[in-house]
Formats: structure tokens, sequence, C-alpha cells
């Protein structure tokens, strides 16, 4: 009863938070920041979902960025080439990138692990972006493809407030769900995978079901935020998801922290506002974020926001003396 | 041109590019064995060492054997600087976390790339004269001869060093059992450091004889890595002999790709073989078993 009386205080503290942003942005008129916050919560939403397959369950996956962009490939091509309804080429994409998900996860998730996995899922994603260079008159080549505005049964979405509120809500609806499965049953088999597959089998749990589960789930939220980034920035070109922004996510993951969900937030966050805060910072944020992962991985190996947590636990534990 | 000709001129393409793809997998293979990491900066070590050839010789007037000299040894450094700075604190670490590592590593090694050399891509002239040779009617340059003839004195330094001399030996003790080398005296803290600087040297090897042939951009980094881990897993991740020949076969089918069927996707010949590769016989063509 608590727990529901805390989760329901806090949504509704979040949402009122959500809503009340945009309009106070405008006021400061700093609203191009809304843009960047669209993008925070795009990120998010494929963060959150990294996070599960990643931090939770332990199987490093370089192909997150190739499904990332198969969902806004997906819903690129359907809405301008095929003039589908977004939702509708949303939807499609993202039973596309599942299917796909589901054979990739089959013969490279169950088969591989560790280094060797990681090396597959890196040439996967590598062949992904290729195949959208290499195959000019079906995906629009370097130039890319246009799309027009996300509309839902007649509600469209053209701005950058419109598209910020229904972002949110999106994130916070997969925030929501990533916070409640990862204390699941299935969320508890997720981490007895990490820590020891072979233990986690004796108990019981059916690991490759498990892996192929949370990685077909980690794929939607990367597909659904995928096909979201598409429409929100009117056109995709094959760089927006080339290898490098596959290294981009995993630096948001771990800076944040994984395993906690907010974690790959406030990464996602750090991230995008630091080449915000000054053209000097621009330039040096390559440098600035390889040298954050390193030093977060050496000092708080659970990142920043798993640091804060542990440390506001024992606080707690302490001031509440040796009852709790 | 002739049929025959050009299928000489793609081998040839194909033996360059094929023999910078092995000195990458090996400097990738000398870091796996000793420390049991799989390094995702290689690529930037190949690229500092490209660039600061191009920036020794042409803007500060270096002879190019100084200049060759230098810029190996920088990275060297910089190899065991990383080693001492971020693995040596990690060494105790998960898989997982020290494969994320060398990804921040990397991204902070192109981000001080840029820094310090700019965002130009850099060209610099062949070794010895743009003047082409002519074989059997097929055109090589002449950096060609030089790319191959150092990787055979690379493959023989490597060769003499890991069975003739003590501390090669005290590596390969390192990668066959960490315990039991520290039982005979060795320190593997210290292998581990020679390993990065070996690794970064032949990284920055590579990037020294391929700037001349390709201009160089610094985000060339990830291509370079992605190569030479496509050559190491062809031929058996940890095999010196693997990654060598790995390095050619990645070559070849990239040249042959490229020629016969689309320019434009030659990457993907490569990418696919790793993943055909992976699922067929995931320890390689010389792998060991026990993988």
């Amino acid at each position: 009863m608590n727990d529901l009386r805390k989760s329901i205080a806090f949504s509704s503290v979040a949402l009122l938070l959500i809503c009340v942003i945009p309009p106070f942005l405008q006021r400061i008129n700093y609203s191009y920041l809304i843009g960047i916050l669209v993008i925070i919560a795009i990120y998010g939403i494929v963060i959150m979902g990294y996070d599960l397959l990643l931090g939770f369950a332990g199987q490093l996956s370089f192909a997150q960025i190739a499904f990332f962009g198969m969902g806004a490939y997906g819903s690129a091509l359907m809405t301008s080439k095929y003039s589908f309804s977004p939702v509708l080429a949303l939807a499609l994409a993202l039973l596309f990138s599942m299917g796909i998900a589901f054979i990739v996860g089959h013969i490279i998730m169950l088969r591989l692990q560790h280094i060797y996995l990681a090396i597959a899922t890196l040439a996967f994603g590598e062949v992904f972006s290729r195949v959208l260079t290499g195959f000019p008159s079906f995906t629009g080549g370097a130039v890319g493809v246009f799309l027009p505005p996300f509309s839902v049964f007649g509600l469209k979405f053209d701005s950058d407030i419109k598209f910020y509120y229904l972002v949110c809500i999106m994130a916070f609806a997969f925030f929501m769900f990533s916070t409640n499965i990862v204390r699941s049953r299935w969320g508890i088999s997720l981490l007895a995978l990490n820590s020891d597959e072979q233990a986690a089998r004796c108990m019981g749990i059916n690991t490759s079901k498990c892996k192929i589960q949370v990685f077909i789930m980690s794929i939607s939220y990367a597909s659904i935020a995928g096909s979201l980034y598409a429409h929100f920035q009117k056109f995709v070109v094959p760089e927006q998801f080339s290898i490098v922004h596959s290294i981009e996510l995993i630096l948001m993951l771990f800076i944040g922290g994984t395993r906690t969900v907010w974690g790959g937030l406030i990464g996602v966050t750090i991230l995008q506002v630091l080449p915000e805060i000054s053209e000097w910072l621009a330039d040096y944020r390559p440098f600035v974020s390889g040298a954050l992962l390193i030093v977060i991985l050496i000092f708080m190996p659970k990142g920043i926001i798993g640091t804060l947590i542990e440390f506001w636990k024992d606080r707690w534990a302490k001031s509440s003396g040796s009852g709790k | 041109m002739e049929y025959s000709t050009q299928i000489v001129q793609y081998i040839i393409s194909g033996i360059t590019l094929g023999s910078i793809y092995a000195i990458i997998g090996l400097s990738f293979t000398v870091i796996y064995n000793t420390t049991g990491v799989l390094n995702l900066a290689q690529g930037d070590f190949t690229v500092w060492g490209g660039f600061s050839l191009a920036v020794l010789c042409t803007h500060l007037g270096l002879p190019l054997p100084l200049g060759l000299i230098v810029s190996i040894l920088g990275v060297f450094i910089l190899g065991i600087i990383v080693e001492k700075l971020v693995m040596f604190p990690l060494r105790k670490a998960d898989v997982i976390i020290l494969i994320v590592v060398t990804v921040g590593i990397s991204t902070s090694l192109q981000g001080s790339t840029l820094l310090i050399f700019g965002k130009e891509s850099k060209a610099f002239p062949a070794f010895s004269g743009e003047v082409p040779l002519n074989l059997f009617g097929a055109f090589i340059s002449l950096q060609v001869v030089w790319i191959l003839g150092v990787l055979c004195i690379v493959t023989l330094i490597l060769w003499y060093f890991f069975n003739r001399t003590i501390y090669g030996k005290a590596m390969q003790a390192c990668s066959e059992d960490r315990v039991a080398a520290r039982a005979m005296g060795i320190n593997p803290d210290r292998m581990s450091y020679l390993s990065w600087g070996i690794g970064g040297a032949l990284g920055a090897l590579a990037g020294a004889l391929v700037i001349p042939i390709t201009l160089m951009d610094f985000n060339n980094a990830g291509l370079f890595a992605i190569k030479g881990i496509a050559a190491i897993v062809l031929g058996g991740l940890g095999s010196y002999r693997g990654a060598a020949l790995g390095g050619f076969l990645i070559g070849l089918l990239e040249s042959m790709g490229a020629g016969f069927i689309s320019p434009l996707n030659k990457d993907i010949f490569a990418m696919t073989a790793l993943i055909g590769m992976l699922l067929i016989k995931p320890s390689g063509i010389f792998g060991k078993k026990n993988e």
C-alpha cells in the first residue's frame, strides 16, 4: 500500500513537472531548449531499454542503434513512400524490428557470449548502417528520407511543444513500465542471469527464453523511440544511426549508471546539455565524455545515480537507527 | 583494361589493405593475449600514428625515418599511459566493464585527436615517390612494396620477440596463466604495460603506412578497429598467425567485393564474413578450442 501511494505521488509530481516546464521555458525565452528536452526524452527511452538488456541482464550488445534506426527508417519509408498513417507506420516498424530481433536473438544472442557477442552485434550494427548507405534506391542513400509530422487520429504534432508533450508522456509510460518490470519476478530473473547463468538455470529460470525476451523488449523501446525521433527530426540519414551513436548510447548509460532505470535519463541529460552550455564545451565534448566514462567506471562503478542512491540509502539507514 | 590485369589490380590492392588489417589485427592480438582485453580503442592508435607522422613530417619538417620513429614511439608511450591510468585500476573488473572502458578510451582519444590535430583530414606523400611500378600491366604504387616489406619485418620481429627473448616468453606465459607466471617470478602487470605499449606501436605503424594511400580522417578510427576485429575473429581470437591471415582475407574480400560486385557496399562483405565466422566457428581458423 505504501508503495502504491509513493508511486502515485511520484507520478503526479513527474507529470506536473512535465507540464510546467515548457511554459516556464517560454517565459524566460529559452524555448529552444524544448527541442533538446525532446531529444533527451527520446534517447531516454532507448537508454531505459538498453539498461534492461545491458544493465539488468548483462548482455553487451552494440546493435541497439541499428534497431533505433530500423524504427526510424521504417516510419520514414512507410509514411513518405507509401503514405501510411504515422501510428500504423510506427506499429509496423515496431513489429518488423521485433521480428528481426527475434531472429538475431536466436542466431547471435543464444550462441555467443561476452566478447564474441559484443563483436557480432558490433558487426550487425555496422552492416545495418552500411545497408542504409549502400542501397540508395530503397533507403534514399546518403541523402536520406523526409517525412511528415507525427499525427494521431487527425491530431497533428507539428511543433516542438506538442511533440514535447507526446514524447514526455511516452517516456513517462516507459519509465513506469521499466521501474515496475525490474521489480517483478521476471526482472529478478534477469539479475540472476547476469550474475551467474549456470546458477540461474539451476533455480529453474529458462535463461535462453529470458535472453530472447529481454532482447526483444529492449529492441521495442529502441524502435518506438526511433520512429518518434524520425518524426521529430523530419528526416532520416544513415549517419544518425552509425556505430558512433551506439558508442554514445554506451556513454550515456554508463555515465548515468546501470541497473537504476533513472541513471540512463541522467546520463542522457548530462551528455545532451554539456555541449549547450558553451561553445568551448562543444569542442571538448568527445574528450570530456570519454574521460568522464573512464573516471566513473574507475571511481564509481555504479554510475552517478547508482552511487547517489547508495549514499542516500546509507544515510537513511543510519538516521533511522538500528531498527531498520 | 583487360580482365586479367583487372584481377591482378584487385589482388594487389587487396593484399595492400590486407597487410594493414593484418598489422592492426596483430596489435589487437598482442593486447588481447596478455591482458584478455579486446581494445576497441585500437583504431585510435592507428589514427594517432598516421596523424602524428603527417604533422611531424609536413608541418615540423622532420625527415621521414625520424618522423616514423617519433610517432611510433609516441604512441608506444601513449599505450603505456592508457594502461597505467585506466586499465590497471580496472584489472579486476568484469569482462563487460573492460570492453565498455575501452569504448571510453576510444571516445576520449578521438576527442583529443580532434583537439590536437584539428578537424581536417590529412594526406601524406608516399615514402619513396609517386611513380608506380608496372607489373604485368597492372600498376603498383611503391608504397605497396613498403607496406609488404614492413609487414614481413614486423612478423619476423614479433616471432623473434615471442619465441627467443625473455620478455616475449614472459608475455606468452602471462597469456597462458597469469598466476603461474607470477609464481615463476614474472610480473604480469609489467607485461601488461609492455603489451599495451607494443599494441599501440603496432597500431601506429599501421597508421603511418596507410596514410600515404588513403586520406585519413579523425573518425576513421572506428573503421580501422572494426576491420582489425574482423581480421582477428576470422583468423581466430588470440592467434598471431590467425590475425595475419585474417587480415589478408578481409583485405582481399573487400577489394574483390568492391571490384566485382559493388564499391559502395565493400564493407558489408567483411562484416558478413565476420558474423558468418562467429556463427560457424567462433574460435576462427587457428583458434584455440577452449573458447
